[in-house]
């Protein structure tokens, strides 16, 4: 015996699951998501508005573009939100139906769904999988690893390329991958994104819901006794044990489970649905519908592992409009309704104006009274536009600018110089009047910008 | 009187920690969020060109490798506080 045993010996060897593929209801719902959410993420880097990408979040110009409209610096208050919202959204649906998210959305569960099905492909059922993986590694072992492989690598590494069109237009990254001419850093960012799936998806799999994952460890939080959860009906399934088909269980003394442990096998975690609420349970309904299918060829009705909520299962009501979800509603509605309301009004144009602080104000010899500014504008339109400007004050405000109308590419910005004129019998204000400075697109009315300024007139008149 | 069957299991029988890559991982992961999250804040307010002029003129970089080693140096950073707080969070060894 040695004096200090390795490190290792104090890790719990990890048990590799090898989940068992059913069919049903359930998991036709799931197929349908893998195909909608990863349908969704490989294909919109592709799509193409008026020319431009559809979603493309360009970080080198600083700029996002999402649909029709273009996001900056300085609308972080919008991502913010967003993320916010998101964030609620998940309680809300956390709070109604449990952990829907894990079995259903979250890319963890999506992806390595897609990874299990190449697995399949290439090393077939359960029993098989687990045959291969004890035997020797004979020609057809290495075969069908080195198959499932290279499946999931060229799947992996098409998701880190994927992951980069998001950031760079992608059929310009595509071209430029072909005659491996990428950026170095498009190059580690791909093979990084590509890596983490295949990693992800590929070996570790549910051991970053139970170990890694954040969301599993506060859902709890979220659950309430009106939490539709999956849970094994014991009071009918007990006590379990075999019997053949067309025997009454009640005349056995058995309860509906036959025992069959089908239930366990499907479950990509690893647990036993029927010994209770799990936090290792990712709520993906395979063990619904293997015992479902287990049920019809017993002639049992469905149901006895089931989505359900504690409530039920001890015979009271299960309300949905209770006052958390109700809580949850306005919050989600508030949100969104400011979201919505602050993009509407969201100008296109940003003018800033600066006011020269070396003198208040000068008088012209015509004794008009001027004031220097300086007109700060950004276009954050997706096209190029000429601006003019006009002032809004007192009567008879002039406005001249340096120069008069300004071209700007979108995204772009420049300062210019700009005076204002009052003639002194108009001035309304002790010391000074709001003039407000309205930068105008020619022939494009919705494209405007104003910011109110201080034009300072002497003092004691 | 059915209740809903809940797992029994305690602090003492999961085993800790349950591997080293458990380690390798909440090291990593946690500071990996925490990563973005800084990165976003702080390059949603500051132009890493702008930086780099004002700091480092005469080297060359653009705005994506700005972005990058900005994400990596915040990944780093926070990292290492997690390998502190797992180390601290570990029972004294003999």
């Amino acid at each position: 015996m040695s004096a200090q045993p390795s490190s290792d010996s104090m890790y719990v060897a990890q048990e590799k699951i090898y989940p068992r593929e059913i069919k049903g209801r359930y998991q036709t719902v799931r197929k349908f998501m893998v195909f909608l959410l990863l349908g969704l993420f490989y294909v919109t880097p592709w799509l193409r508005i008026e020319g431009n990408p559809a979603i493309l979040f360009d970080l080198p110009a600083r700029q996002f573009h999402i649909l029709w409209l273009t996001f900056w610096p300085q609308d972080f208050v919008y991502l913010t939100l967003l993320l916010i919202v998101s964030a609620v959204a998940l309680f809300y649906v956390t709070a109604i139906a449990g952990r829907v998210w894990c079995g259903y959305a979250c890319p963890q569960t999506v992806w390595t769904e897609v990874f299990l099905w190449m697995e399949h492909w290439t090393e077939g059922k359960r029993a098989k999988r687990m045959k291969l993986d004890k035997g020797p590694w004979n020609a057809e072992k290495i075969l069908r690893k080195t198959a499932k492989h290279a499946l999931w690598l060229t799947f992996a590494l098409w998701t880190g390329f994927t992951f980069v069109g998001f950031f760079v237009p992608i059929d310009d990254l595509l071209s430029r991958a072909m005659t491996f001419d990428l950026g170095p850093w498009e190059t580690f960012w791909s093979l990084f994104y590509g890596f983490a799936t295949y990693g992800n998806a590929g070996f570790l799999r549910e051991q970053i819901c139970l170990y890694m994952c954040p969301y599993a460890r506060f859902q709890g939080a979220m659950f309430d006794r009106e939490t539709l959860v999956i849970s094994y009906d014991e009071a009918r399934g007990e006590p379990r044990g075999g019997r053949k088909r067309g025997i009454d269980p009640k005349t056995r003394g058995l309860g509906d489970c036959i025992d069959c442990n089908l239930c366990v096998q499907v479950c990509p975690t690893g647990i036993d649905i029927r010994e209770g609420l799990q936090y290792e349970c990712i709520a993906c309904s395979a063990c619904i519908d293997a015992c479902d299918q287990v049920m019809d060829k017993m002639d049992y009705p469905r149901g006895l592992v089931r989505y359900t909520t504690e409530n039920a299962l001890q015979g009271k009501p299960s309300r949905i409009i209770r006052p958390r979800t109700i809580l949850y509603t306005v919050l989600l509605l508030a949100l969104l309704a400011a979201g919505t309301t602050g993009l509407m009004l969201r100008e296109p144009v940003r003018l800033d104006i600066l006011t020269d602080r070396n003198t208040l104000y000068r008088e012209t010899v015509e004794g008009l009274i001027e004031n220097s500014f300086t007109f700060r504008l950004t276009n954050m339109s997706r096209d190029t536009q000429t601006f003019v400007f006009a002032a809004d004050g007192p009567e008879g405000v002039m406005l001249e600018t340096d120069p008069a109308q300004v071209t700007l590419t979108a995204g772009e910005t420049r300062t210019l110089a700009a005076r204002i004129q009052l003639d002194p019998i108009y001035a309304r204000g002790r010391g000074g009047d709001d003039v407000t400075v309205t930068a105008q697109s020619i022939g494009e009315d919705t494209i405007t910008g104003s910011e109110t300024t201080r034009f300072r007139t002497p003092l004691g008149r | 009187m059915t209740s809903l069957p809940r797992a029994d299991t305690t602090a003492q029988e999961t085993r800790y920690p349950p591997s080293r890559s458990w380690l390798i991982g909440i090291c990593l992961w946690p500071a990996f969020l925490a990563a973005g999250v800084a990165s976003l804040l702080f390059f949603s307010g500051i132009d890493p060109e702008t930086l780099r002029l004002q700091t480092m003129p005469h080297w060359e970089i653009s705005r994506t490798a700005g972005y990058s080693i900005g994400f990596l140096m915040f990944w780093a950073v926070a990292a290492l506080s997690s390998a502190l707080s797992i180390l601290l969070a570990r029972p004294p060894q003999k």
